[in-house]
């Protein structure tokens, strides 16, 4: 399936018409302003082409993985949630559950397309650093932050990717472990708790994660290739270079993508204020920082496009 | 000062990306083609700046107006761009280049190129340490519209020797530090340029409204 993301605010207008029709396969993301073009906020995308994903899921007939995620829903749901007496509860209930269940089916279907940035994407996104009292809360349309990021983390350490991003001295990391160990998860409508919705979406987690492994590609080549190249992607952005072509003891090299994107996104969190030194800059000046943030962008997508030309002449040769 | 070699061009490129003798171009493709006995083939890249018309009758250089003078656009592989007769855009090497701090640069249109009436002109001198795609201005110096395709060679980059070493401790240079898109001249207005000069009387066109028979600047950007 080809994917054409486009920032046009005229399709969305076009798509909130009334009796519009659009193609099956078109899927619509709406991008806050404030978001923009920026490369690394918009890395989101991945876990909203999960809900194109599971939607296509629902709509056909599912893997057996698929079948067997809806049953432990209901089973789920049969033990905790049966005893709700009105139909309309109940089928509420259904809903917040379904919800929470795509919620992290998404974030771990962009996990594992492109690894600890979706995780960064989802901090940055979420605005979460700094943010305290509100991660253990599960609203109706989304589990927790706190959940959300301790089961991404619990798929990063089996990916293979946290030995390479754990110990990075960056607010990003410090948040995601914080968060990740807290248990006192609630979930509250009206500001008052409802009970047992957490325990029975605690016992559909596990199915989760069984229906992504189904559905996505083994990523530890990729984290394998990130652990290998990742300081020299991260020497190439802190000269200025644009990191397609890795030359290692004479021998040159294309990392792979989801390298580069990964460097990349570390580079931003842990190196710029070096670079802005280097460049004569004072850290603190925010005008100087936007701008080398846009110069590390617009080097990884020109890595990107790079990495694809070397691929496609490797195929021709 | 003598030119580099394919021998000596080779053994830069394969140098580590912070050694500041080394050469990096990316992407270069079929390299034993690219690298010629004493240059290097550059392509086209895919993003150009076209000149437009202004709303004023004139372009003045100065800090408010210079980045209006472009359109920006995206013409990806295995499409053309048409470049009118007698007209000229800005380009990008597709290749993004990182100079050695003993070498400069020079970029030649490509023969074959040039042979159909388009130059790649004016400014094609790279200084040591340089890092980014070049900015290449294609004139259409014909008589008719000529197509141009990103991703096809159109220039030759010959890399000469300098005397001179790194200095460690020097600031990089951030006026034009690793674009990867053609990029607009960043101008100071006249004034603070001929200030520098001695010359405190600069005469200028500012655009701006008469509101009550007095005249009200448009605010700087």
């Amino acid at each position: 399936m080809d994917i054409v993301v486009l920032l046009t605010p005229e399709l969305m207008y076009y798509h909130n018409l009334p009796r519009t029709s659009v193609g099956r396969n078109l899927v619509f993301v709406e991008v806050p302003y404030s978001q923009g073009p920026g490369l690394f906020t918009n890395l989101i995308i991945y876990h909203e082409l999960g809900h194109f994903v599971f939607d296509k899921q629902t709509a056909g007939r599912g893997n057996a993985a698929f079948t067997q995620l809806v049953r432990a829903m209901k089973t789920a749901f049969d033990k905790r949630l049966g005893r709700i007496p009105r139909a309309s509860d109940k089928a509420w209930a259904k809903r917040v559950l379904k919800n929470w269940t795509v919620e992290v089916f998404c974030d771990l279907f962009a996990l594992r397309f492109i690894g600890p940035a979706f995780t960064f994407a989802l901090i940055d996104f979420l605005s979460l650093i700094g943010q305290g009292t509100t991660d253990v809360i599960f609203v109706e349309e989304h589990p927790a932050p706190a959940l959300r990021l301790k089961v991404q983390i619990e798929r990063l350490k089996r990916d293979g990717w946290w030995d390479a991003v754990g110990d990075m001295p960056s607010d990003h990391v410090r948040l995601s472990k914080e968060l990740a160990s807290k248990q006192n998860y609630k979930f509250v409508v009206s500001e008052t708790p409802v009970p047992r919705f957490i325990e029975a979406f605690l016992e559909i987690l596990p199915h989760i994660q069984m229906l992504v492994n189904a559905l996505t590609p083994d990523p530890r080549p990729a984290a394998r290739d990130f652990q290998r190249q990742r300081k020299q992607i991260e020497k190439c952005y802190s000269e200025g270079v644009v990191p397609s072509h890795l030359v290692k003891q004479g021998t040159t090299e294309s990392p792979l993508q989801v390298s580069i994107l990964n460097a990349a996104y570390s580079f931003y969190l842990t190196s710029i204020p070096t670079l802005m030194e280097k460049m004569c800059h004072n850290p603190a000046r925010l005008d100087k920082r936007s701008e080398l943030t846009a110069k590390l962008e617009s080097w990884t997508l020109k890595a990107l496009e790079d990495c694809q030309l070397y691929a496609a002449s490797r195929k021709g040769d | 000062m003598s030119v580099f070699s394919n021998i000596e061009i080779n053994d830069r490129l394969n140098r580590k990306v912070d050694d500041p003798e080394g050469l990096v171009i990316t992407p270069l493709l079929d390299r034993e083609d690219a690298v010629d006995k004493d240059s290097i083939d550059l392509r086209l890249g895919t993003h150009f700046l076209l000149p437009r018309s202004l709303p004023e009758p004139y372009f003045a250089p100065d800090h408010k107006t210079a980045t209006s003078l472009h359109v920006r656009v995206h013409v990806p592989l295995g499409r053309y761009l048409v470049v009118p007769a007698h007209q000229t855009v800005l380009g990008a090497t597709l290749e993004f280049i990182k100079l050695p701090c003993n070498a400069s640069g020079e970029i030649l249109t490509k023969s074959s190129v040039a042979r159909t009436f388009i130059v790649v002109e004016t400014a094609p001198w790279i200084h040591p340490e340089y890092r980014g795609c070049l900015t290449l201005e294609i004139a259409n110096v014909s008589n008719t519209p000529v197509l141009l395709y990103p991703g096809r060679p159109i220039g030759q980059l010959v890399l000469l020797h300098v005397n001179r070493k790194q200095d460690p401790g020097a600031k990089v240079d951030s006026t034009y530090f690793g674009p990867v898109y053609p990029e607009a001249p960043p101008f100071k207005n006249p004034e603070e340029d001929l200030l520098k000069l001695g010359i405190h009387r600069t005469r200028v066109l500012r655009k701006g409204t008469i509101e009550n028979s007095r005249f009200v600047p448009e605010p700087e950007p």
